[in-house]
């Protein structure tokens, strides 16, 4: 056994044997000790992995050390930094942002550890198996570290509960969350988790998260976000890697099902970036100290080096790429418009756009955010009609309509045309934010059809229809947690009676 | 659910959102604009009802017309979709 620093000898002469350690079954056959309804569809004998590879080929002893020296740079940050007193120095409209990627964040990775056990025993290389284990000691990295930063600020602010409350409870946005990452991460067999979760989730989204908000947290000087995001990315960048071997071998013999895996968990993927992402970028952090709009991000980290991936292996582009492409321009400014008029039923506070930051989305957004000012200048409208601080005198109060798959708010298409459509299956009638939704609902409903979004839960007298009654009993939300505007509705800008679009 | 208030599902133009409305079977399609309106009020300037026409499935329904006709009239269904368009 070498302890982590000591001297390895001659590494290549025994690396394979340590991370590929794999072997011929006599008792059982190969069929039995890796069923294909928990390793994954196509099915196919050892033979047809054996040419599985990494780059990265860690091994226990290296993965120990380059852990523990990246742990050691996090505590010493999170011991300079992580004070109450260091955060409260920042702007809300930020912490905000910082408190939807907290809480959406340690849960999701903590079933990522299962989901990656899951591959650790029964991914079909060694070296798959491997790699898969360091993964699950990544996720579990990735649980704590988010935890124990937000703990301590808890006593600043109870917001910050929902760091670990989130998916415990029936508030919408964990009811979407758990959709998408217990079907990801929980129910996936291996090779669905390896092209879901480490090709399409990690190596194509998660750039998005860890470099490009990690440029953002630079320039708000959130050091502490922006160590744990940096410190995580190292992680996923390594077993990350999983995913592009085997989609390869997948689509060798199957190309028809990696493509319908591929564009399913595109989209799935896109639609839980965008809201969490997107609010971050355009919306929550403060205008003069953004690194660039979402969709820039987006083209930079996700379209351009996803659709080179998808080319080098033999994939074509999702099929509704074009849905695609408008709701990139269109999608998190229709839901967050949607989420700031119902915003006592999240954790987190949100920000009104005045005239700086719509001149900046102007900008940014030339062919899509003008079809959203009507909103925001009746918002404005309605705040200033209004005392501030008085937050139900400017929201929502009918019962929002979810899609039956994603469990988001229906605010695909434009302003000028919702894409949502009623589907009726067999006696029931169910309604989906866009056609993307639907073909994922229709390609499997009976994994689908059984799961009760909230609509049905209201209908069904399971969850209260009355707002303040929904968000007390039903989502968990006291006063002091639910989200309110982040300023009262008291804007400079607004007292000045300039127009928000300035 | 057929018993109960008929759970509609309601998309005005100029909104980022659908939301729910509930109408009796007897109830004027123009009582389900206006509800659909003032849900959605808080995002979308109301103005005059006149301004507005509503569309059931594919079909659009002048606000005069959709004083009288009624939503067993017009044969809607448990979360069928109705939709709230400016007049051009």
């Amino acid at each position: 056994m070498v302890a982590p620093g000591e001297s390895a000898g001659h590494t290549e002469d025994w690396l394979d044997l340590a991370r590929n350690l794999d072997w011929t079954p006599d008792a059982v056959s190969e069929r039995d000790l890796f069923p294909a309804q928990i390793a994954g569809d196509p099915w196919l004998p050892a033979e047809e992995w054996a040419g599985w590879s990494e780059p990265y080929r860690t091994w226990f002893g290296d993965y120990v050390r380059v852990q523990s020296e990246k742990e050691t740079s996090v505590a010493a940050i999170v011991e300079a930094l992580g004070r109450a007193s260091d955060v409260s120095r920042l702007d809300p409209g930020w912490l905000s942002g910082v408190k939807l990627h907290a809480a959406t964040l340690p849960l999701a990775e903590f079933a990522a550890v299962i989901g990656s056990l899951r591959a650790a025993r029964f991914g079909r290389h060694g070296a798959w198996r491997t790699t898969a284990l360091f993964g699950a000691l990544d996720e579990l990295r990735h649980t704590q570290i988010p935890l124990t930063m937000m703990h301590e600020l808890v006593r600043f602010d109870a917001q910050f509960d929902w760091t670990h409350r989130l998916l415990h409870t029936n508030n919408w946005v964990a009811i979407a969350a758990r959709h998408t990452f217990e079907e990801l991460l929980l129910c996936a067999d291996a090779v669905e988790y390896a092209l879901a979760t480490n090709f399409v989730f990690e190596t194509g989204f998660t750039n998005l998260q860890f470099i490009g908000l990690a440029a953002v947290s630079d320039q708000v000087d959130d050091r502490l976000f922006e160590t744990m995001i940096t410190s995580i990315q190292t992680d996923e960048a390594r077993h990350a890697q999983i995913g592009r071997p085997v989609l390869e071998t997948v689509v060798a013999h199957d190309p028809d099902g990696a493509q319908r895996l591929v564009d399913k968990w595109f989209w799935r993927s896109w639609q839980l970036f965008s809201v969490v992402t997107g609010f971050a970028m355009d919306y929550l952090t403060p205008v003069s100290r953004r690194a660039g709009s979402f969709k820039e991000f987006v083209e930079e980290w996700v379209v351009g080096q996803f659709l080179d991936s998808l080319q080098d292996v033999g994939l074509r582009r999702p099929w509704y790429w074009e849905t695609f492409e408008r709701s990139l321009d269109h999608y998190h400014h229709s839901v967050y418009a949607s989420a700031y008029s119902y915003r006592s039923t999240v954790w987190f506070d949100m920000v009104l756009p005045g005239p700086e930051e719509r001149r900046w989305l102007r900008r940014k957004y030339p062919d899509s955010f003008p079809a959203y000012e009507p909103i925001w200048d009746r918002v404005t409208e309605l705040w200033r009609r209004t005392d501030p601080g008085i937050d139900l005198a400017v929201h929502g109060l009918a019962v929002p309509l979810f899609c039956h798959l994603c469990q988001i708010v229906l605010a695909h298409g434009t302003p000028d045309g919702n894409d949502a459509v009623v589907v009726h299956h067999e006696g029931r009638s169910r309604i989906f934010c866009s056609e993307p939704c639907r073909w994922i609902f229709e390609s499997e409903p009976e994994r689908y059809a059984g799961h009760q979004d909230i609509v049905s839960r209201v209908l069904a007298g399971e969850a209260p229809g009355n707002l303040v009654q929904f968000l007390r009993r039903y989502c968990g939300l006291t006063y002091e947690e639910w989200g309110k505007d982040v300023r009262g509705g008291v804007y400079p800008w607004m007292m000045a009676r300039e127009d928000g679009r300035g | 659910m057929a018993e109960g208030p008929l759970p509609l599902c309601g998309f005005v133009e100029g909104d980022s959102m659908g939301v729910l409305v509930f109408a009796a079977i007897d109830m004027p399609l123009a009582e389900v604009a206006r509800r659909l309106l003032t849900s959605a009020s808080v995002r979308i300037e109301p103005g005059s009802p006149e301004d507005w026409e509503l569309h059931v499935a594919e079909r659009a329904v002048p606000m005069g017309t959709a004083e009288t006709e009624t939503v067993g009239d017009a044969h809607l269904a448990a979360l069928d979709r109705i939709d709230l368009r400016r007049r051009a």
